[in-house]
């Protein structure tokens, strides 16, 4: 995969781990799952436990362990206060940055260059 | 609970125990139980050998896993807890020592009690009374002011905590846990206190002790060494900057989890 593809999945797989957690808690395979149906934003499965640790010490969000009779132990992440201001001004820049670069990139797109 | 590690697993988390020197414990711990969590959940108990190895390969290398954990330890953006974290983790180190069966009393949701929950004997994880953290704990809580009437300073500290060696119990790794934690210990016993006191005073519309309880906090903030606590940090801007406008919902919400670091169980 490209650097500027790799920098841009950078760039954006923290906020989308924070909107998935906005709309629920949830433990690390699923948030696995949902990245990879919207598009296969983590270079690799296993790189999410890292993502989420460094969500968790930015006060972004937050873990708990939930254990049951019928099921493994499994971490639940949950988006704090923070998180979700966080995840409202990256949604503000997003829509300012990717409004600028779609009208920057419409000539050549309309030109059929790419 | 007791589960058998499939061979590719147990292969894989060899391979990253290989690579993972680097990460400090109690983190490298925890990321790998993340790991073998995640492994065995996806490949499940009746995949057959390719259809694991598939499941493994999209997982990605332990080499790039490593690497990104140690890509964003180095380039740490606004860690608002951080100082504190580092003994929060191992706190958190602790619990899990003490087997993941003992986790849903500590991490349940839960309805605030309506009295002190802090007390010589609190509801939470074993606790005790030698050791380097144990001193650490004993020094810091004649640094901090006093509890809330009713609440006491918990006798000792969750175990576990002691800067050096330590043996996971759950996967007989060796790891090493850094000093502070004792004092960690005492600064969230404060706050679970102080926190879980304000939200009561709020809730009784007992004002006296809802004014007195968040100077308390206003005072810690104030007193903070670190960026993170202080005025400008946050945990003020977040929890408790929203109590001025009668918003308590943030802090209601914290006062689980600064408990919770404090090896506290609230009901």
């Amino acid at each position: 995969m490209d650097s500027t593809t790799t920098q841009l999945r950078r760039g954006v797989i923290g906020p989308c781990i924070l909107a998935l957690l906005a709309e629920s808690p949830r433990y690390g395979l699923e948030i696995v799952k949902e990245l990879d149906a919207a598009g296969q934003l983590l270079s690799s499965q296993g790189t999410v436990y890292p993502l989420l640790n460094r969500l968790y010490e930015a006060g972004w969000v937050s873990s708990r362990w939930q254990v049951s009779d019928t099921e493994r132990p499994r971490r639940y992440y949950e988006i704090t206060t923070q998180g979700r201001a966080e995840l409202a001004a990256f949604c503000d820049d997003w829509s300012r940055f990717s409004e600028a670069v779609n009208e920057l990139i419409a000539p050549t797109r309309r030109r059929g260059a790419v | 609970m007791t589960t058998t590690v499939r061979a590719e697993v147990a292969e894989y988390l060899r391979r990253f125990d290989a690579v993972s020197a680097a990460i400090p414990e109690p983190r490298r711990s925890e990321l790998r139980a993340e790991i073998q969590e995640h492994l065995t959940d996806s490949i499940g108990d009746s995949a057959g050998t390719e259809e694991a190895s598939l499941v493994i390969l999209e997982f990605g290398s332990p080499d790039e896993i490593v690497e990104t954990e140690l890509d964003g330890a180095s380039t740490k953006r606004g860690t608002p807890r951080w100082v504190l974290r580092a003994g929060a983790i191992a706190i958190v180190a602790a619990l899990v020592i003490f087997g993941i069966t003992q986790l849903p009393r500590l991490f349940e949701s839960a309805a605030l009690a309506g009295g002190a929950v802090v007390t010589a004997h609190p509801v939470g994880v074993e606790r005790v009374t030698t050791g380097r953290a144990y001193a650490e704990y004993q020094q810091e809580i004649t640094k901090l002011s006093a509890l809330p009437e009713g609440s006491a300073w918990p006798e000792g500290v969750p175990a576990g905590l002691d800067a050096g060696a330590t043996v996971d119990s759950t996967t007989g790794e060796v790891g090493v846990l850094e000093a502070g934690a004792g004092q960690v210990a005492a600064r969230f016993t404060w706050l679970c206190a102080w926190e879980n006191e304000a939200v009561i005073a709020h809730d009784h519309s007992a004002d006296d002790r809802l004014v007195a309880a968040i100077a308390e906090l206003k005072a810690f903030v104030a007193a903070a060494t670190t960026e993170s606590w202080g005025p400008g940090g946050s945990w003020t801007s977040a929890v408790l900057t929203p109590t001025d406008y009668d918003n308590f919902g943030p802090i209601r919400s914290d006062v689980a989890e600064s408990c919770m670091q404090a090896g506290i169980t609230i009901h």
